[in-house]
């Protein structure tokens, strides 16, 4: 956990070592508040036992203090100039030599708090790194194999690599990049030494490549619609394969659908597999249930079949998973009922999708809920026997039809009815304006006094209809996590995350889980985070593309307040006996100007969301909520509440910064006046001073008008700092979600008259 | 003119009585026309018999009674009582006789009865079945064309450019009796042929920006189809996957045609225009009078896309594709009945729930013994190479519109299938018989034809091709926002840029609305000759900086070698005497402002120079692949 408080005074020699601030993007966008977003770091790999620098990019991150590994064997501390002032965005890695491979994840902390993360590769290929330009054949950078090569695409071009190959040598070439969180959809192409294409791959940007001959191929690599930047980076490895290799597997992150995936207790490899018939017919395997199959939907139109016994009302649940595994598929399955003695089938259900647990967006005109989709094409259903007898399922691929493609898999699992839950959550968002179409990275960075809402939903599994309960633990100091359960039969919950307004600066990876009676036992499973990868101002024109992160990170600001708390007057239980109608006071912590007289909030809270918008009064300190459980028709119970709504600040950006900026301005002008003085005292001196001394003079002049320029453009520099200070510092509208600090409402029953 | 569709009798009597005569009388059987086939001379007469067979046995001449019609009149014509006569213009004449709903042709191959002469060796059957029939109609062909011709054209014809200046010269000082094969496997391995013929099938794919967001579909389809072309892929295997298609775009891009063709009347009239050859459109609301095709045979086919299963997916406007499982059948909207999925001309058969129609429907078009699938892909693939389809239109292959060479298309026909639907193969039969190396200048006797193929029919380069030709004899690449410097019009992935580039959409680059090639405009109007003289586009590519013109000012060689490279470029031959002394002289002219002042020879000169290359692409020699 970090030191709280620490380090500011780090970030602001940062920026006083830094050239140009750099502008944040985001900034020109009037939805949500700027958060910290770590948006690039370069080479985006290494290897264990490996130390080297990487230099960063990404939003509100200029006052970055320290850069985190989600892997603690990943050490990294900030270059430093020859003063020993740290330099903006560098820093130098150390991968602990017991570094597991794989990917891990990199977040920077700032001085709002932790960003979003950033996929780093651990790998054991030597590293290299483009040499640009390398977007001609002539500039092909020459690699020795076996290697990845950190690079970024160029836009509007193709990038050119060369290596030497020997004759009847297998190789694979990978261009990693969707895995790693890249922008890039990349094309990989293998050429002659003269630059004709040979092999391209579009898809999976992964060629398995036989030579035709040795002599020099020529790898080309472009973005599909030749878009380019930092943001579309790739790490392309090549390296020799044995001819019998299978094709190897790449570490990528996982899906948002994935989270559903395996279900508990799930072996790691399947006990049984699929055998296909050599002549493409249908080829039926003969099982005993429960079992479990691993199989693929190869050849093209690939149906299989798994034929089995059962008595009349055994229930089994079915579920395929073969998206979730990652593969581009949609499994179909169909269970079949034999009838007499021939090969008649009976049709009894066909089991299709995952249904999503909340409705995603629509990508329409503006947010109508999140884009993110929690369902997935696999398999998930129920099968009961209508009578004794022989079935069978049929699996298929109903985007198969005409890929031939083995690395298709499947996992089919039917197995007695094991109730259970898994469950994902995210930032949540709301139509902020008209026509918002954000969709924007959140880190759980909370400014003091603010708290963020995160929407949990659920796939549940065989038929569990429990209530599940929502926790997070281990948060930082003066942060405090408030479940609102996910009710009995539905799908989504919200969780509340607050940090109280004198909370102290702190980050703190924490556990979040979900809790369920599930027959006589407690169970607890664990609730992953799902994230945006890239901030995407507008999904009309970017697809929001999400995935699942590999931890909890919360931080806490200390540094910088919510522009509005509304919090409860004080903490208690608010009880209110059915029948009757109760006050609630809060308290409105104003820290800028609103736009508008008002806002109304609505609410969060089982049952509760249907009750009447509430209007709140910016002009007031404090106001008060009417609860009225009858009017709510709700049961007596003990319930978490809470209120949000849109709110638009005067939001000022870092106007801590301007008189810092402006106190090193005033000392590079008191240092360029004092230099001038010096020059105009030598100056005359020169004209005082016997032939024997006028050299010695003048060379003070030169060291002192070299002295002089330095100082006039470091000034200049510090004053463009100031304009842009001072710009960003100035109020602009930013319209945000304000959630008030949740309460715990008792309902009690009314007493009998 | 009188109704020719009556019953043959008049009828008497009550209502009753009608009918009961009617459901007695003899009913047409079949219908033919004698003789079928002929070959006649020009200016001549003959007469043809429409016979009509019934069921009593009985056969009657019904010229009275049918209809006759001409399908090229300046050939032959016919009139209401059969009888045909044959003009001036030789070649091969189809008339059409419709009686009572059923329709037999008359061909006629009409004489020019030329003496012939030597005919080039044929190459191939190719040229065999071609020679064949400018025997049997007496047309002479054009002597074998040069080799800067040949070059020139088959370039332009296999990878849609003009040879660079090192090809040319290459393959002119070349011995090798083989270099014209050897040039033709080339350009076939070469990225130029898998871009510019992706060109061709992606813009009748209909692969079309509409909305921003079709930005990555449309680069993915058209890599598919291009690197498809690129590895050669089999004819068939492309189509299955077209046809077939599920998925996501960027998983499988071929999904992207589902985007842009909906509805199964959508799909069906364009699977069979494009890849049958059948215009099928018609039959949706009547049995065309021309055609055997009816509305079950229309129904009977968008059957086979009627499980196609939508969801949405996260790009707008993009739905993902999935077998839906079930039963496929369409409605006949005139009787009302479901039909199952049937091919053209096959008996339904029954689809089980779980297969995707369309997979049969792909099974059935590449079969060996399909009638359409192959003969409608050699006869577009000759109309790219010899400008005329076999059958024209090209998309119209029907029994009242037969070839003009029957027999060369049925062994193109057979030759693509026994090759396993080799693309790459069918071309390089096409371009090295000799046959598609005559000459395109006539000679005394061939000007005169049209649809023989006696000589190469010159034709104006496609507005791709035009502008990769000028930017290439400029020296000047157009810039296409958002692709990298350099790329060629030939390899755009949709009809965006006809909107960047005034120069595409004068020169008819289609929009890719329809399945048709005729949405490329390929004819000559006052717009293109406009552009040609006086566009700001080709201004500034002949005045570009570091251009052609602005290199060869400053080019220390001799001026005759500096002409000679301009004409490899544009012509891909040298100049003449006479032109190369009309160039130098215009070359050395000195120019002056227009205040009369002499401008500087180096300026003068670098202005000479653009003047020549204007002049050198506002020529025939330079405009039309000939």
């Amino acid at each position: 956990m970090m030191r709280a408080g620490s380090c500011w005074i780090l970030g602001c020699l940062v920026l006083l070592g830094l050239g140009v601030i750099a502008c944040p993007q985001s900034m020109a966008q009037s939805v949500c508040l700027p958060m910290p977003r770590l948006l690039t770091l370069f080479p985006m790999g290494g290897n264990p036992g490996n130390e080297f620098e990487v230099t960063i990019t990404g939003e509100h991150i200029e006052d970055c203090e320290r850069l985190i590994f989600s892997d603690p064997g990943i050490q990294a501390i900030p270059v430093v100039d020859d003063k020993g002032i740290p330099i903006a965005n560098r820093y130098r890695i150390k991968i602990d030599a017991q570094c597991k491979v794989g990917l891990v994840e990199a977040r920077v902390l700032t001085r709002l708090g932790i960003s979003s993360p950033r996929i780093f590769s651990i790998g054991t290929l030597p590293e290299t790194q483009q040499v640009s330009p390398n977007t001609t054949l002539a500039q092909s950078m020459k690699l020795s194999i076996p290697v990845v090569c950190n690079a970024k695409m160029t836009a509007r071009a193709m990038d050119f690599y060369s290596f030497e190959a020997q004759e009847g040598t297998r190789y694979f070439i990978h261009c990693d990049a969707k895995g790693v969180d890249s922008k890039l959809e990349p094309v990989v192409i293998v050429a002659n030494a003269q630059g004709q294409d040979v092999q391209v791959e579009r898809r999976s940007g992964f060629i398995d490549f036989m030579a035709p001959k040795s002599g020099t191929f020529v790898i080309k690599v472009h973005e599909l619609t030749y878009r380019g930047g930092p943001e579309f980076f790739y790490r392309l490895s090549i390296q020799q394969a044995e001819k019998s290799s299978l094709l190897p597997v790449f570490p990528a992150t996982r899906s948002v659908s994935s989270f559903s995936w395996p279900p508990q207790g799930l072996a790691e490899k399947a006990t049984l597999s699929e055998v296909e018939s050599s002549d493409g017919s249908l080829n039926e395997l003969n099982l005993t249930l429960p079992c479990d199959v691993a199989g693929s939907f190869f050849p093209a139109a690939d149906v299989d079949g798994y034929r089995f016994t059962a008595k009349k009302g055994q229930v089994w649940w079915i579920e395929v998973a073969s998206e979730r595994l990652g593969c581009p598929t949609d499994p179909a399955l169909l269970v079949q009922q034999k009838l007499g003695e021939g090969d008649q089938w009976k049709d009894l259900s066909e089991l299709v999708d995952i249904a999503s647990p909340m409705k995603p967006s629509s990508n329409g005109y503006a947010y109508d809920g999140p884009p993110l989709d929690a369902g997935s094409p696999d398999v998930l259903g129920k099968f009961e026997a209508p009578e004794d007898g022989t079935y069978r399922v049929l699996v298929q691929d109903l985007f198969g039809g005409t890929r031939n493609d083995p690395s298709n898999q499947y996992r089919l699992v039917i197995r007695q009815p094991s109730p259970d839950f898994a469950l994902v959550a995210w930032p949540m968002h709301m139509e902020l304006r008209n026509g918002d179409r954000n969709a924007l990275s959140k880190p759980l960075a909370l400014r003091n006094g603010s708290t963020m809402a995160l929407e949990v939903v659920t796939v549940r599994r065989d038929g569990f209809d429990g209530e599940i309960e929502l926790a997070m633990e281990g948060l930082p100091a003066g942060v405090h996590a408030h479940g609102i359960k996910i009710p009995s039969g539905k799908t989504r919950g919200i969780l509340l995350v607050t940090a109280d307004s004198n909370a102290p600066r702190g980050y703190a990876s924490c556990t979040f889980v979900g809790k369920a009676r599930i027959g006589e036992t407690i169970v607890t499973r664990p609730c992953p985070m799902a994230e945006m990868k890239w901030p995407v101002p507008d999904s009309w024109n970017e697809i929001p593309d999400p995935r699942l992160t590999a931890d909890v990170a919360v931080s806490v600001s200390g540094m910088e307040k919510a522009p509005l708390t509304i919090a409860p007057a004080d903490k208690k239980v608010v009880e209110v006996k059915m029948g009757e109608k109760v006050s609630v006071p809060f308290a409105l912590s104003k820290r800028t100007d609103f736009s508008g007289a008002n806002f109304t909030l609505k609410w969060f809270g089982e049952g509760w969301d249907k009750s009447p918008a509430w209007n709140v009064n910016f002009k007031e300190d404090s106001v008060s909520l009417p609860i009225d459980p009858a009017a709510a028709k709700m049961k007596p119970g003990e319930y978490t509440i809470a209120l949000y709504g849109g709110a638009v600040a005067k939001y000022r950006y870092l106007p801590e910064l301007v008189p810092i900026m402006e106190l090193k301005e005033k000392t590079l002008a008191q240092r360029v006046a004092d230099l001038e003085a010096m020059q105009k005292q030598l100056a005359e001196e020169l004209g005082r001073a016997s032939e024997d001394r006028k050299a010695e003079i003048q060379q003070k002049q030169a060291t002192l008008m070299q002295d002089l320029q330095r100082a006039s453009q470091e000034l200049a520099t510090s004053k463009e700092q100031v304009k842009q200070a001072v710009a960003r510092s100035n109020p602009k509208d930013i319209v945000d979600i304000v959630i008030t600090e949740p309460i715990t409402l008792r309902v009690i029953e009314a007493e009998s008259k | 003119m009188k109704n020719r569709q009556s019953m043959p009798s008049s009828y008497s009597g009550s209502e009753k009585e009608l009918h009961c005569d009617l459901d007695q009388a003899p009913k047409l059987l079949s219908f033919e026309v004698q003789p079928h086939r002929e070959t006649v001379d020009r200016h001549v007469e003959r007469s043809v018999r429409a016979i009509a067979k019934y069921s009593d046995g009985t056969e009657k001449v019904v010229n009275n009674l049918a209809l006759f019609e001409s399908n090229d009149s300046a050939m032959a014509q016919v009139n209401d009582r059969g009888e045909v006569r044959s003009h001036d213009k030789p070649g091969q004449v189809a008339i059409m006789v419709r009686f009572q709903g059923k329709v037999a042709v008359y061909n006629a191959a009409v004489r020019l009865g030329a003496p012939l002469g030597d005919l080039p060796p044929a190459r191939n059957f190719v040229d065999e079945h071609l020679f064949h029939n400018l025997q049997e109609i007496g047309i002479p062909p054009s002597e074998l064309c040069d080799d800067a011709t040949f070059l020139r054209r088959v370039t332009l014809d296999i990878a849609g450019r003009i040879p660079t200046e090192e090809e040319t010269r290459a393959f002119l000082t070349s011995d090798l009796s083989s270099k014209r094969d050897e040039v033709i496997d080339r350009l076939l391995e070469s990225t130029d042929y898998a871009d510019y013929f992706a060109n061709k099938w992606t813009a009748m794919l209909k692969n079309r920006r509409d909305d921003a967001s079709d930005l990555k579909s449309n680069f993915a389809f058209h890599a598919w189809m291009r690197d498809s072309l690129l590895q050669n892929k089999p004819y068939d295997q492309i189509v299955r996957e077209l046809l077939a298609a599920t998925g996501t775009v960027i998983a499988n891009p071929p999904v992207a045609w589902y985007k842009r063709v909906k509805e199964p009347n959508q799909q069906l009239e364009d699977v069979s225009q494009l890849f049958l050859g059948v215009r099928m459109q018609c039959a949706q609301c009547h049995h065309h009078p021309f055609e055997r095709w009816s509305q079950d045979d229309y129904y009977s086919m968008a059957a086979f896309f009627t499980q196609i299963g939508r969801k949405p997916s996260s790009t707008r406007g993009e739905d993902l594709i999935f077998h839906k499982r079930g039963m496929a059948s369409a409605k006949n909207t005139k009787t009302g009945a479901m039909l199952k999925p049937a091919g053209l001309g096959e008996a339904a058969k029954e689809i089980a729930p779980d297969v995707d129609p369309r997979l049969r429907l792909a099974d059935w078009m590449s079969a060996k013994t399909n009638p359409f699938f192959a003969k409608a892909l050699v006869n577009r693939y000759w109309k790219h190479f010899f400008l005329r389809g076999l059958v024209e239109p090209e998309d119209d292959i029907r029994d009242t519109n037969p070839p003009s060479n029957p027999e060369l298309l049925q062994a193109l026909e057979t030759h693509f299938i026994e090759s396993g639907f080799d693309l790459k193969q069918l071309v390089r039969t096409i371009t090295r018989s000799n046959a598609y190396q005559l000459e395109s200048l006539p000679n005394e006797h061939n000007t005169i034809d049209r649809q023989n193929y006696s000589r190469f029919y010159a034709r104006r380069l496609p507005a791709e091709v035009l502008l990769d030709a000028i930017d290439s004899i400029t020296g000047a690449s157009t810039d296409f926002p958002n692709l990298p410097a350099g790329t060629r019009a030939i390899a755009l992935p949709d009809n965006s840029y006809n909107r960047v580039s005034p120069f595409l959409k004068v020169f008819g680059r289609p929009e890719s609305e329809s399945v048709c090639e005729c949405e490329r405009v390929q004819s000559s109007n006052l717009a293109q000759s406009l552009h040609l003289i006086n566009a700001n586009e080709i201004k500034n590519k002949l005045n570009r900086a570091n251009g052609r013109a602005d290199a060869l000012a400053k080019d220390s060689r001799p001026l005759e070698q500096r002409i000679d490279q301009l004409y490899m470029i544009a012509y891909s031959r040298t100049p003449t005497v006479d032109e190369m002394q009309a160039a130098k002289d215009y070359l050395q002219e000195n120019r002056v402002d227009k205040d009369g002042k002499p401008i500087d020879a180096q300026r003068s000169l670098q202005m000479n120079f653009q003047d020549l290359i204007w002049a050198l692409i506002n020529t025939k020699e330079f405009l039309f692949n000939h």
